[in-house]
C-alpha cells in the first residue's frame, strides 16, 4: 500500500483499499463518477480523453474554468492569462502535492490551484482550476484522483497512438518490401528467361518470344538494313514507313545514349556496335506507357541479342575459315581422310561430281579486295543457282569447287551484270568425282583459263573438256618437250618475228587453222591477201618448208598448237597469237 | 439474461457503445428477451429493418414477426432533421398506452442514436431536452426505454449530458446508476 501513499500523499485511498469503506470526506458518488469516467476514457484518443476529463472536473469540486497543461506550450483548451508566470511557480514543485497558485487576498476569496497530472511512472503536466474560495484537502482529493486517471488514460492513448504509428509504418514497410520482392522476382524471372534463351541458343526468335512474354507486348528484331528478322505476339510495323535518313538518325542517337529510346510508338534498343552487324530490338509502346521494368527487360534482351550477334559472327567467321582451309586442302591434294574430317561437320558432301573452276577479272585488279569482291559476287550467283560451292581467292583469281553441271556461260553473264562484278575469264576444269582428282581438275582449269585469256579479250568461258588437242598437249605440265618441238619447227620464224615484229608465226597459224585459205586467213588477220602471200613466202624462205606437204603441214600445225599451249601453261603474253577455241 | 434485458418497467437507460457489433450485442438480446417474455418490442434504427428482424428471429425464433422496426428517417429524423417536440410527443403517446400498474402490454423500446454526429451545439441542446422530457414520463409507463449512443459520434460534453439525463447507464457491460444524473424536475 505504500505506493498509494506515495501517489496521493494521503492515507484516504489506503483506508479505502483496506477497509472497503469510503473514508470521511470522500463522496461515493464522486468515486462512481471517477470510475465511470475511467471506463469512458478507455480506448479513446487524447483529445477525447482531455475533453471528458475537463467536462467532469466541475462535477467533482466547486471549481470552474479548468485548464490543462501538458508540457511546453500545450494548454487545453487555451493558455490562461499569466501562463508563463504560472509555469515558473510550478517548476520547483514535486508534482504530487496540489499547489495553491493564488490564495484569498486583497482581491477577494477566489483561489487557483494546480494539481499534478501524473502516474507512477511519469509526470505529464498540471490541471489548473479556479475556485470562488479556498478548498480543503477533501475537496481537492477527487480532483487529484481524476488527474491521476487522466495521466494513465493519456499515457495509454499515447502508447496506442505510437503503436498504431509503428504498425502503420511497419505496414508501409511491408508493402514496400512486398513490392520490392515482387520487383526482384520479376527481374529474376527476366534474367532466368533471357539467360535460358542465350544458353539454349534460342536465337532471335527465342529472344523476341521471351521479350513478348515478359512484357506482354508485341516485339520484333530488325537487322542493320531495317529488315524484320523475327517478331512475336502480333507485331505489326507502325504505319508510316521510316526513311533511311530517319533510321540513320535513330541509330546514331542509340549509339550516343545508353538507354532505350521511344520512337514512333516503339521502345527501341540497340544490340551490337559494329556498323555492319548490329540489330534493333523493338517493343510495341503506342501509348508510351512502358515503364522502368519494360526498359530493363529490353536492355537485358539487347545484351543477349548482342551476344547472339557476336556468336553468329564468330561462328560464321569460323565456318568461313574452315571452308577455306578445306578447299585449300582439296586443291592441294593433301590427304583425303583429313579433308573428309573437315567436310563432315560443315555438311559438305565430297562424293558428288564437281569441277574446279578458276575465274579471273578482265583488266588490272588489286589482288586482295578485287578478288574478294569477285568472290562474293560469284558466291551469290552460284547460291542463286542452288549450288553450295566452295571458294577461295588466290591472288587476283577466284578458285571455285562447284557442281559439275553448272552452266558457266550463265554464271559469266550474271557476274558481268552484277554491279560489283564485271567481265572476267573463266577456266572450267575437268569433272572429278573423287577427292584425289581435284588437283588435276585445278590444273586443267588453269590451263583452260590461260587459253581463255588468249582468245577472249573481253572475257569468256573456256572448258578444258572442249580444248580438243590442247588437252593432249597440256596433259604434261612440263614444257621442255614442247619447247623443243616448237623450236624445231618454228624457231627461225619466232626469231624473225621477235626481231622485226613480222607476224609470221601468227600468219602461219591462222593459215593452218583455216585449212590453207588465203581469204580466210586475210580476214582473220584483217590484212590483204597479198600480205598473207608475202608472209607465207617469207616463211618458205626462212624455213625451206614445203607448205604443200601434208606431213609438214601437220607438224607445223602441231607446233603452233604446242606454242599456244606453252604460252597458256607459262602464262606468257600471246605474241600476236590468237588461238581459235 | 443480459444486464439490459433485466431492466424493469419504466426504466430509462443509456447504452454507450463504440461499434455496431457492440451495439447489436446488447440491442438484440434486449429485444429478444422482451419477446420471449411475451412482451412487445419496438426498435428505431438506421440499420435495414429486415436485418434487425432477422437478427431478432435468430436470437428468439418464437418471436418471428413480432418486433416492430422503424427507420430513423421516419422517426428521429422525420422531415430531414431532429424535432425534440415531435419525438417527445410520439414517445409520450406510446408511454401512455401502458400506464404503470395497468395490465396493458409492456414494450421493450430501443432507440439507436448513432446519427447524433450531425447535430450542432443547438441540436445537442434539443436532443438532451428531449431526453429530459423522456426521463419525465418514462417512470409512469410500463415500457422500458433504452437509448443507444455511439461514443465515437458524440462529443465529450455530450457524453456527460447523456449520463446526466439517464438515471442508469450501461457502459462496457456494467449497468451503472449514473453518478452524473440530475432528475427532471
Amino acid at each position: 500500500m505504500s505506493h498509494l501513499r506515495t501517489l496521493t500523499g494521503d492515507r484516504r485511498l489506503v483506508d479505502l483499499a483496506t477497509s472497503g469503506a469510503a473514508p470521511r470526506g470522500i463522496d461515493c458518488a464522486d468515486l462512481h463518477k471517477l470510475t465511470l469516467l475511467s471506463m469512458l476514457m478507455t480506448d479513446r484518443d487524447e483529445d477525447e480523453i482531455v475533453a471528458l476529463a475537463l467536462a467532469t472536473v466541475p462535477t467533482l469540486a466547486p471549481v470552474h474554468d479548468p485548464v490543462l497543461h501538458l508540457g511546453g506550450r500545450d494548454w487545453r483548451p487555451v493558455a490562461p492569462a499569466g501562463a508563463a508566470a504560472l509555469l515558473r511557480r510550478l517548476a520547483n514543485g514535486d508534482g504530487a502535492t496540489p499547489v495553491l497558485l493564488r490564495g484569498p487576498g486583497a482581491d477577494g476569496p477566489a483561489c487557483r490551484y494546480a494539481i499534478g497530472v501524473r502516474s507512477l511512472a511519469l509526470h505529464l503536466g498540471h490541471l489548473v482550476v479556479s475556485s470562488p474560495r479556498a478548498l480543503g484537502d477533501d475537496e481537492l482529493f477527487p480532483l487529484q484522483v481524476l488527474a491521476q486517471q487522466l495521466a494513465v488514460a493519456l499515457d495509454n492513448a499515447r502508447r496506442h497512438a505510437r503503436e498504431a504509428g509503428m504498425v502503420a509504418q511497419l505496414e508501409a514497410v511491408n508493402l514496400l518490401l512486398e513490392r520490392n520482392v515482387e520487383d526482384l522476382r520479376r527481374v529474376l524471372r527476366m534474367h532466368e528467361q533471357l539467360t535460358a534463351v542465350a544458353t539454349r541458343g534460342g536465337g532471335m526468335p527465342g529472344i523476341v518470344a521471351a521479350l513478348a512474354e515478359l512484357t506482354g507486348r508485341p516485339a520484333a528484331i530488325e537487322d542493320a538494313g531495317g529488315v524484320v528478322r523475327a517478331d512475336c505476339a502480333g507485331w505489326c510495323a507502325t504505319g508510316r514507313r521510316e526513311t533511311a535518313a530517319a533510321r540513320d538518325r535513330l541509330v546514331d542517337r542509340l549509339h550516343r545514349e545508353p538507354r532505350p529510346l521511344h520512337d514512333r510508338g516503339r521502345l527501341v534498343a540497340l544490340a551490337g556496335r559494329r556498323p555492319d552487324t548490329f540489330a534493333l530490338l523493338l517493343l510495341a509502346d503506342p501509348d508510351a506507357s512502358a515503364g522502368e521494368y519494360e526498359q530493363l527487360v529490353l536492355e537485358y534482351a539487347a545484351t543477349v541479342l548482342a551476344m547472339e550477334l557476336a556468336r553468329s559472327d564468330s561462328v560464321a567467321e569460323a565456318e568461313l575459315r574452315l571452308r577455306r582451309d578445306l578447299v585449300e586442302e582439296l586443291l592441294l591434294g593433301l590427304g583425303e581422310p583429313a579433308a573428309r574430317a573437315r567436310a563432315g561437320p560443315l555438311g559438305i558432301d565430297l562424293d558428288i561430281a564437281r569441277r574446279v573452276v578458276v575465274l579471273s577479272p578482265v583488266g588490272p585488279v588489286e589482288p586482295g579486295p578485287g578478288a574478294d569482291r569477285l568472290l562474293h559476287v560469284v558466291r551469290r550467283v552460284l547460291h542463286d543457282l542452288g549450288d553450295a560451292c566452295l571458294l577461295v581467292t588466290r591472288g587476283a583469281t577466284v578458285v571455285c569447287l562447284a557442281g559439275a553441271d553448272i552452266a558457266w556461260d550463265d554464271v559469266l553473264r550474271a557476274v558481268r551484270s552484277d554491279p560489283a562484278g564485271g567481265a572476267c575469264w573463266i577456266g572450267v576444269g575437268s569433272a572429278c568425282d573423287r577427292v584425289p582428282a581435284i588437283p588435276t581438275s585445278l590444273r586443267h582449269a588453269h590451263q583452260a583459263l590461260g587459253l581463255t585469256r588468249r582468245s577472249r579479250r573481253t572475257g569468256g568461258v573456256v572448258r578444258f573438256d572442249d580444248l580438243g588437242v590442247y588437252r593432249l598437249l597440256a596433259l604434261n605440265n612440263d614444257t621442255a618437250e614442247l619447247d623443243s618441238f616448237v623450236d624445231r619447227w618454228l624457231g627461225p620464224l619466232l626469231e624473225y618475228d621477235a626481231a622485226r615484229s613480222a607476224g609470221l608465226v601468227r600468219t602461219l597459224t591462222s593459215y593452218l587453222q583455216t585449212g590453207g585459205s588465203l581469204a580466210a586467213t586475210a580476214a582473220d588477220l584483217t590484212v590483204h591477201r597479198s600480205t598473207v602471200k608475202y608472209r607465207l613466202q617469207r616463211v618458205r624462205e626462212l624455213t625451206a618448208y614445203d607448205l604443200a606437204d601434208p606431213a609438214t603441214l601437220f607438224s607445223l600445225q602441231l607446233a603452233t598448237y604446242a606454242l599456244q599451249t606453252r604460252h597458256a601453261l607459262l602464262d606468257e603474253p600471246p605474241e600476236g597469237l590468237a588461238p581459235q577455241v | 439474461m443480459t444486464t439490459l434485458a433485466r431492466a424493469g418497467e419504466g426504466e430509462h437507460v443509456a447504452v454507450l457503445y463504440v461499434d455496431a457489433a457492440g451495439r447489436d450485442a446488447t440491442l438484440i438480446p434486449y429485444l429478444a428477451a422482451g419477446l420471449a417474455a411475451g412482451e412487445g418490442a419496438v426498435c428505431v434504427t438506421g440499420v435495414d429493418p429486415a436485418v434487425v428482424r432477422e437478427q431478432v428471429r435468430l436470437a428468439e425464433p418464437t418471436a418471428a414477426g413480432r418486433v416492430e422496426v422503424l427507420a430513423t428517417a421516419d422517426t428521429y429524423l422525420a422531415g430531414g432533421e431532429f424535432s425534440a417536440p415531435a419525438m417527445s410527443a410520439w414517445l409520450a403517446d406510446l408511454a401512455a398506452t401502458a400506464p404503470r400498474g395497468s395490465d396493458a402490454p409492456r414494450l421493450r423500446i430501443a432507440g439507436d442514436l448513432g446519427w447524433t454526429e450531425r447535430l450542432d451545439d443547438a441540436g445537442l441542446v434539443d436532443l438532451f431536452e428531449y431526453e429530459s422530457a423522456l426521463d419525465g414520463f418514462a417512470p409512469r409507463s410500463r415500457h422500458t426505454f433504452a437509448c443507444f449512443y455511439d461514443l465515437t459520434r458524440i462529443p465529450a460534453a455530450g457524453v456527460l449530458e447523456v449520463l446526466r439525463t439517464h438515471p442508469r447507464a450501461l457502459v462496457n457491460g456494467v449497468l451503472w446508476d449514473s453518478p452524473f444524473y440530475r432528475a427532471t424536475a
